[in-house]
Formats: C-alpha cells, structure tokens, sequence
C-alpha cells in the first residue's frame, strides 16, 4: 500500500475533515497488509492517538476499542473471564506474537476478510459495531454486506451473556491462514458459525435446528447449507468434510 | 515527509516517504540488525520492540513510530549477550540471519511471561522463522537462558 500523506489525527472531527474532503484517502488498521496491497491513496489517516486501544467492561457489555490488538484480546483478562478461552483460541494461530502486536480488531473487522477468525468468533455472539456517524449496527448485517460508506468505526461491543463457548479451526501449517473456522455459543440458544469456506463466516440457520438432538442430520444440513470453495489451500469436498468434524468436536465441548 | 525516531534512546531525524515501512526506514539509517525476510508480515526476521513490544518492522508504518522508543538488538545491551550464548552453545545460531529478532523476542518473552512453560515458549516464538536450525537447538539453549526445564 502507498499513499502520498499521512495524517495523524488527534480528534475523530479531524478525521472525518479528511475522510470527507479526500474520496482517496483511507484509514489505517493494524498495517500488517502494508506490504502485500499494491493499492495507492491519497493519505493515510491513523487513529492510534485516540485512545481507541482498550478492552473495558461496562454493565452488561464489554467494549473493545477499533485500535485493540489482537495480541490484546489474546491476552485479556476480562475476556478470559468471561468467554474462557474462547477469544484466545480464535486468534491464537494468527502468524505469530509479533504479528497480532500489529494487527487490530478494526483492521480484522473492516476488511470483512474470509479468514477472518474473530468474525467467526464474533459471529456467534451478540455483537454490535459503534460506527461515527452510522451509529450501532449489529455485526451480523454488516458481515452480510451492509454498505458502510466513508465512516469511522470507533468500538466493538459484546453483550455478557451466561454461555458456553467453544472455537475450532484447522489449518495446513501453524500460523498459516485457516482452511476452516467454527466457532458455537450456547448462551439462550445454540449459535453455529463457519467461516474461512473460504468466504466469509456465515450463521448455521438450518442445521443448527437438529443440533445436538439429530447431530448426523444437522451436521449433513449444515454442510449443505453454506458454500464451500476450493482455493490454493484447500478443496470444496475437504473443507465440508472438516467443518463436519468441527462443529461435531465444538458441539461436544459447549454440551460438557 | 521528515520525521524523528527514537531509536535504542537516540533521537534520529530522517526523511522518509509517508508510506515507508519501519524496516525499510531502519535499514537506510544503517541499523542493519533489522532483516528483511519476507517482507510480508510473516517471518519474523523484521521484528523490533516499539515501546517495549515486540512488533514486524516491515508491517509498521514508520511514521507511525514518531514518539515511540523504538528499541533494536543493540538497545538490550549485555542480556543480548546472554541470550545469544545460550543459543550458539546449543550450536544453534548457524547463519546467523533470525538471530537479532529471536533473541529481542526471547527478551521480551521472559519479562511478559512469569514461569512459561515449554508450550508456551514454543507458542511465543512462533512468529520467528528459522531456515537453518530446526529450532531444537535453538529451544534448548533458550531454555536454559530462561532457567526453564522440559
């Protein structure tokens, strides 16, 4: 990636100023794709002096900050507390330590990224995006393809729910992108999502129905239900098969 | 676009593009302990502490590390040392290229991690590719560097 100005913001005023005035000007993540896009932008505009990088618990819901590393989430004792090691798990594969230092939840959230394992993870949750001028959009529209156009998104926030949680992934090489996520909550209701298809993570709406009373039929619905590809990685029919496996192995540890 | 860095507690000012990676930006200055691996945010090879965290210098804008202490392999003085020759007397260093990134991350692995065990060693390290070692050697002589038994 290249861009011809980079602009530091200290307030999110100033940000918009830019975002508004400059159709060509973008905002930085976590950078760790600066290398590999050959795209080219007026300016950068990078929010790491806003004081975005926070995990905190409000009432009923935890609020991560759009700077928030994946390294942080990893990490966190307020998360571990209440998912265990669900978020650790979800992010644990990524690269390496210094990596997920680099990397952010807004980074991971915006490039709505196939591989993306906290959209699985946050997939399976009641999970709300704080966009600057949109406001509070649920994850899930958003992931479905809501069109966000020249905003800001400022927070993550995750409803606390009593549940059981469990994430699963698989992956040719240790550190290497997954060829498969899933990730289960049981809080009211059993929740099942599978991402890295490789499209983007989707909620189980059918199979889902039979699970775990029916497991064979729902895994079967499930596999039917969502589109598997096949890429560099891995075929169509191999990664149906290890989602199968998964969620039956995620659904055993959330029933424990 | 001139920017100043604050590099092993040295403030440098530079003139950079406003897209230049920190590696690269590094790298021109003549701190050549930073490598350039992949390139890509992958190998670990780039790896430098920006206040005390340990990051990818080929994934971090370098503008973005004006007013952070941006700390290299020379910045920790004697431990490197330490580091190091618990590495070579496992006959572990061999060429030598992922050593800098390796012994700044084992440094930063034992003041973030309190009695790690090996499996958290080996996860911590993940992120620091080596063509050479096999990392056997390399993980013997860390441990031992970290008083650490299997």
């Amino acid at each position: 990636m290249k861009y011809k100005k980079y602009s530091r913001v200290s307030s999110l005023e100033e940000a918009r100023k830019i975002l508004d005035g400059d159709r060509n000007s973008v905002i930085l993540g976590g950078t760790t794709f600066l290398r590999l896009s050959e795209k080219e932008y007026s300016t950068a505009i990078d929010l790491a002096d806003l004081g975005l990088k926070y995990i905190r618990e409000n009432n009923e819901t935890i609020e991560l900050g759009v700077c928030t590393t994946l390294r942080d989430i990893e990490s966190s004792s307020i998360l571990k507390e209440k998912f265990g090691t669900f978020f650790a798990d979800a992010v644990k594969h990524i690269i390496g330590v210094q990596f997920r230092n680099c990397a952010t939840i807004g980074g991971a959230i915006c490039g709505r990224y196939g591989f993306s394992e906290l959209i699985t993870a946050l997939s399976v949750l009641d999970c709300d995006l704080e966009f600057d001028r949109a406001g509070k959009i649920p994850l899930q529209e958003f992931v479905s393809g809501k069109k966000i156009s020249r905003d800001i998104l400022k927070s993550v926030s995750i409803r606390i729910n009593s549940g059981r949680y469990s994430y699963k992934s698989q992956r040719n090489s240790d550190a290497d992108f997954p060829i498969i996520t899933v990730a289960i909550s049981l809080e009211n209701e059993l929740k099942i999502a599978v991402g890295a298809r490789p499209g983007i993570a989707q909620l189980s709406t059918e199979g889902v129905k039979y699970i775990p009373e029916d497991m064979k039929k729902g895994i079967e619905l499930l596999q039917n239900e969502f589109t598997f590809g096949s890429d560099i990685r891995a075929g169509t029919d191999y990664r149906k098969t290890v989602a199968g496996v998964l969620v039956g192995r995620a659904v055993a540890e959330v029933l424990q | 676009m001139k920017i100043k860095l604050k590099i092993n507690g040295i403030v440098r000012e530079t003139e950079i593009y406003p897209s230049d990676n920190l590696l690269d930006v590094l790298r021109n200055i003549g701190i050549k302990s930073v490598k350039k691996g992949c390139d890509s945010g992958t190998c670990g090879v780039c790896t430098v502490l920006i206040d005390d965290t340990p990051i990818l210098s080929c994934a971090y804008p370098a503008a973005r590390a004006e007013n952070h202490r941006i700390t290299t392999v020379e910045g920790i003085g004697r431990e490197a040392d330490k580091i190091i020759d618990a590495i070579i007397a496992e006959g572990a260093d061999q060429c030598g290229y992922c050593g800098p990134a390796l012994v700044l991350t084992v440094f930063t692995l034992k003041k973030e991690l309190e009695n790690p065990t090996v499996d958290e060693i080996n996860h911590y390290l993940a992120g620091n590719l080596c063509r050479c070692s096999g990392y056997e050697g390399q993980l013997r002589g860390i441990l031992k560097y970290l008083g650490v038994s299997r």
